[in-house]
């Protein structure tokens, strides 16, 4: 036994010790028609979502290099990505690999996949040595336009140092020696602009310091996976763009140390035109970052989202920044370890956070889970965010001795009935989940959902309760060169509501959802007017757009109509 | 890991370690004798001097180990020294022994609800209702087991079945309060807390939801005079300080609020470090340097109790050793 006592009897006691708002949804649309699938879709009645895994092409399967040493990292990813890599219109699909880790049996380590959407929300995988196959030990990827180009590049999050890939447009990507490898326990990270000067800065998330030579840790006679706590924490870290997509990290740019970083999410908080941070940290106190004139203020604590309302440091997973209660405010979400609640954050008029999930029903019915990967998408078009959370168990033996639990978890569907939501367990198998995101993969209207589990396959699954007619999708691009307009605002009037929307990257775990708006009409037959706060503060509106219709609005332009996919 | 002994080398060390950790001299009389444990354990038990007691009834213990009675009165000794895993492990033993014992069936119930076992605990709780009809206490704790699972319906009317018991019940009320809160029904909340406090004006935990209900309301000056005076009271305690922090900060106190996040800070890494070296020590118990460490941190953070039950293996294994002298003079004081 090592000098720090990583035995498990320590690990589990360190673990076990997290229309409108009156109307309901409107019923489920007829399903739309299934992609072209080999085999039959998994459809249960009333469940929103329909797994088409089987006919989507997906044929990835997360290697994470488990061969009985139990090393920390195998139970972590992985996680993905949903973008345009080849900008022909369409959500293609990115997934990291684990591989074997050094010290066990030799073989070659699987790359990271690319798979190209056929147009249908059908995929095929990409192969060539130019499509990002990165072969680091994966944990998460980002994605953003980090050399100004115009196209998503890919910032892939490793167990040893990251790698930045720049995309030529075609979705043919080249490795970028950036200054942002990383070289530590990266995991999650989001691009936004820190220092006000356009261009992408990253926000890197770093776990814990952890080596190879470390032993597992037991309980009784069973060897599983150690406790975050037993490990020191690594510091995340902050890396500013130098116009060219090589950066430097930032030094005394307010920076915290102390925390095991998990997931990032981004969002204005402070309605002051930027973009601020939430990094989710396990067994440490999370970080709430304001953005202030190129540096991040850490104001965790003093808000009142560090810690659990009595002080506890919790397991946080992943997160999100949304409008998730249609009050115009954006809201911080989180995943929480077991028998930690899930956790739904809204300010005050004061800046003051209150952890409102158990009011709206995603507290306490999260307690039993192990919470990773989040979406937030308007399934039905009602014009609220209803949120999918992934689980999983972090322990693969869990069932030999955590009572009642096990290493696959069933995911979560949380609807949103105007700010309260109603809990719909996934249907089917579950997996141990990681990653999540979300995205419209056949291009019907209405978003879908990507699941990646550890240790496993991708879930695919398609809406079968939105439909065309009840939303208007906005494509944003910035100017150059933050084209992927992250930080951009839209305030959408639809009868007389306002939706608040905002374009991020990074949130989830380790992931990246497409960042086409959905903007849900509830039956109204237009936006009547939609306003932009760009990434540079300048404003733009235009209105109105019908139901049923597709935008692509480039900054200074006006919105121009996609052909509707057939 | 495990070390074995024979029983009668256990109850003479235990009985050094009592002496040792000044017991009072009609303990000390009884030697090795297990009725004599006992009998002073209950005692101990009824005086509420619980470390007294947890070390006499152990001693009971090693002769009569299947004996229900010992196991019941043991498992309170543990629980009431906020040890909720031995607790358990007693209760089960009493169970077992006697699968008809009520009592016994409602603590195993509670130690799982206590240690955050809530599927088990709501199973246990629901089985030792039928067994205790009489007893409201399994109905009301198998609601707040119902109301830790979000079954806010199913846990209300648990305690509706608990009738007037739920409305007299400190623990009941507080579970009315947080469902109430959990509807956002925040008047009803703040109603059952304010009833729950009065009914346990020195509970901690009661006092901290009030104060949390206050802030939800928007009402934290009103909460200050109360968690000013806990955290005066309790200053050894990271979530009295943080909510007491956080009254401040929303008060408009911002420096003495920042001061207090302070406070909060250098006592969460003491209590980080103590719990450390518990698991630490749970696994590796015969660690003489993590122990002493352990009690060393469990005296400075006013915990001389806890710290007494870790100081007894080491008074135990290494009687001699100057610093277990240092420390048991120490707990002693």
């Amino acid at each position: 036994m090592s000098n720090r006592c990583r035995l498990l009897v320590a690990g589990v006691l360190l673990w076990s010790l997290g229309c409108g708002p009156e109307a309901d949804p409107p019923a489920p649309a007829t399903p739309a028609p299934a992609p072209a699938t080999s085999s039959e879709p998994s459809t249960t009645p009333s469940f929103p979502l329909r797994d088409v895994t089987a006919g989507s092409g997906i044929d990835f399967v997360h290697d994470n290099g488990a061969d009985g040493r139990r090393h920390y990292p195998e139970t972590m990813g992985p996680g993905l990505a949903l973008f345009d890599a080849d900008d022909d219109d369409d959500l293609d699909l990115y997934v990291v690999d684990g591989g074997p880790l050094p010290g066990g049996r030799e073989r070659p380590k699987p790359p990271n996949a690319l798979y190209l959407n056929r147009g249908d929300g059908t995929f095929e995988r990409a192969e060539g040595e130019d499509r990002a196959g990165d072969r680091g030990y994966g944990m998460g990827v980002v994605v953003g336009d980090a050399d100004g180009d115009g196209s998503p590049d890919l910032y892939v999050l490793n167990f040893g140092p990251n790698a930045l890939y720049l995309n030529d447009g075609q979705g043919r990507f080249r490795l970028q020696p950036s200054g942002a490898e990383d070289p530590g326990w990266g995991v999650s990270g989001s691009f936004f602009d820190a220092d006000g000067d356009g261009d992408l800065d990253l926000y890197v998330a770093n776990y814990l310091e952890y080596s190879l030579d470390e032993p597992p840790c037991q309980a009784g006679n069973l060897e599983i996976y150690c406790s975050p706590e037993q490990f020191p924490p690594a510091a995340d870290a902050l890396y500013l763009n130098r116009g060219d997509a090589t950066f430097e990290r930032a030094v005394d740019a307010g920076v915290a140390v102390d925390g095991r970083g998990m997931g990032v999410a981004t969002g204005d908080l402070d309605d002051d035109g930027d973009l601020d941070l939430y990094v989710t940290n396990d067994r440490s106190p999370n970080f709430l970052y304001y953005t202030e004139g190129g540096r991040l203020r850490e104001a965790g604590i003093e808000a009142g989202v560090a810690y659990s309302g009595t002080g506890m440091a919790e397991g946080g997973m992943g997160a999100v920044i949304a409008d998730l209660t249609g009050s115009l405010r954006p809201a911080i979400f989180f995943t929480n370890f077991q028998k930690e609640p899930n956790r739904l954050y809204l300010a005050d008029e004061m800046g003051f956070f209150d952890d409102h999930g158990l009011q709206a029903g995603i507290g306490l019915t999260s307690q039993e889970m192990v919470g990773w990967g989040i979406a937030a998408l308007d399934l039905a078009g009602n014009g609220y965010l209803d949120l999918a959370v992934a689980n999983g168990h972090v322990f693969d033996n869990a069932e030999q001795f955590v009572v009642g639990s096990a290493f696959a978890l069933p995911d979560q569907l949380f609807l949103n009935r105007g700010g309260r939501f109603d809990l719909e367990p996934f249907p089917g198998t579950p997996l141990s989940s990681r990653g999540m995101v979300s995205g419209d993969l056949d291009s019907d209207g209405d978003p879908d959902l990507v699941v990646a589990g550890c240790g496993a396959g991708l879930q695919v699954w398609e809406n079968v309760l939105g439909q065309r007619a009840n939303f208007v999708t906005l494509d944003l691009v910035g100017e150059k060169p933050n084209s992927s307009a992250f930080g951009a605002q839209v305030r959408a009037e639809v009868g007389e509501r306002t939706l608040l929307r905002e374009v991020t990257s990074g949130g989830s775990y380790a992931s990246h959802s497409a960042t086409t708006l959905h903007l849900g009409l509830d039956g109204a037959a237009q936006v009547d007017r939609v306003t932009v706060r760009w990434p540079d503060g300048t404003l733009q509106s235009a209105g109105p757009l019908p139901a049923g219709t597709d935008w692509r609005w480039v900054q200074g332009g006006d919105p121009v109509a996609r052909a509707p996919t057939p | 890991m495990s070390r074995t002994s024979s029983p009668a080398g256990w109850i003479a060390a235990l009985t050094l370690v009592a002496s040792l950790l000044g017991a009072s001299p009609a303990a000390r009389s009884q030697g090795a004798d297990p009725e004599a444990a006992f009998q002073a354990g209950v005692q101990a038990l009824r005086a509420g001097q619980v470390y007294d007691a947890i070390e006499r009834l152990r001693l009971a213990e090693l002769a009569r180990p299947d004996d229900p009675q010992l196991q019941v009165l043991l498992g309170q000794a543990h629980l009431a020294a906020g040890l909720w895993v031995p607790a358990r492990r007693n209760f089960e033993a009493a169970l077992a022994a006697d699968p008809g014992d009520g009592l016994a069936a409602f603590m195993v119930g509670y130690t799982l609800y206590l240690s955050a076992r809530y599927p088990e605990a709501e199973e246990a709780l629901a089985r030792a209702q039928t067994m205790a009809r009489d007893n409201p206490n399994p109905t009301i704790y198998r609601a707040l087991a119902l109301l830790r699972l979000g079954q806010l319906d199913e846990a209300e009317l648990q305690l509706d079945l608990a009738g007037r018991a739920a409305r007299d019940d400190p623990a009941a009320l507080r579970g009315l309060a947080e469902i109430a809160l959990a509807r956002d029904d925040l008047e009803a909340a703040l109603g059952h807390a304010a009833a729950a406090a009065s009914r346990a004006p020195t509970d901690v935990e009661t006092r901290i939801l009030l104060g949390q209900i206050q802030l939800r309301r928007g009402e934290a000056a009103a909460a200050l005079p109360d968690l000013e005076r806990l955290a005066n009271e309790h200053s050894n305690r990271s979530d009295v300080l943080y909510v007491y922090s956080q009254v401040l900060l929303r008060s408009g106190r911002r420096e003495a609020g920042r001061q207090a996040v302070e406070r909060f800070r250098t006592q969460k890494a003491v209590e980080e470090r103590i719990r450390l070296l518990e698991a630490e020590l749970s696994v590796d118990p015969g660690n003489l340097e993590r122990r002493l460490d352990l009690v060393e941190a469990l005296l400075s953070n006013g915990q001389p109790g806890t710290a007494r039950i870790h100081l007894g293996p080491a008074v135990r294994d290494h009687p001699g050793d100057p610093r277990v002298q240092t420390l048991a003079d120490r707990v002693r004081r």
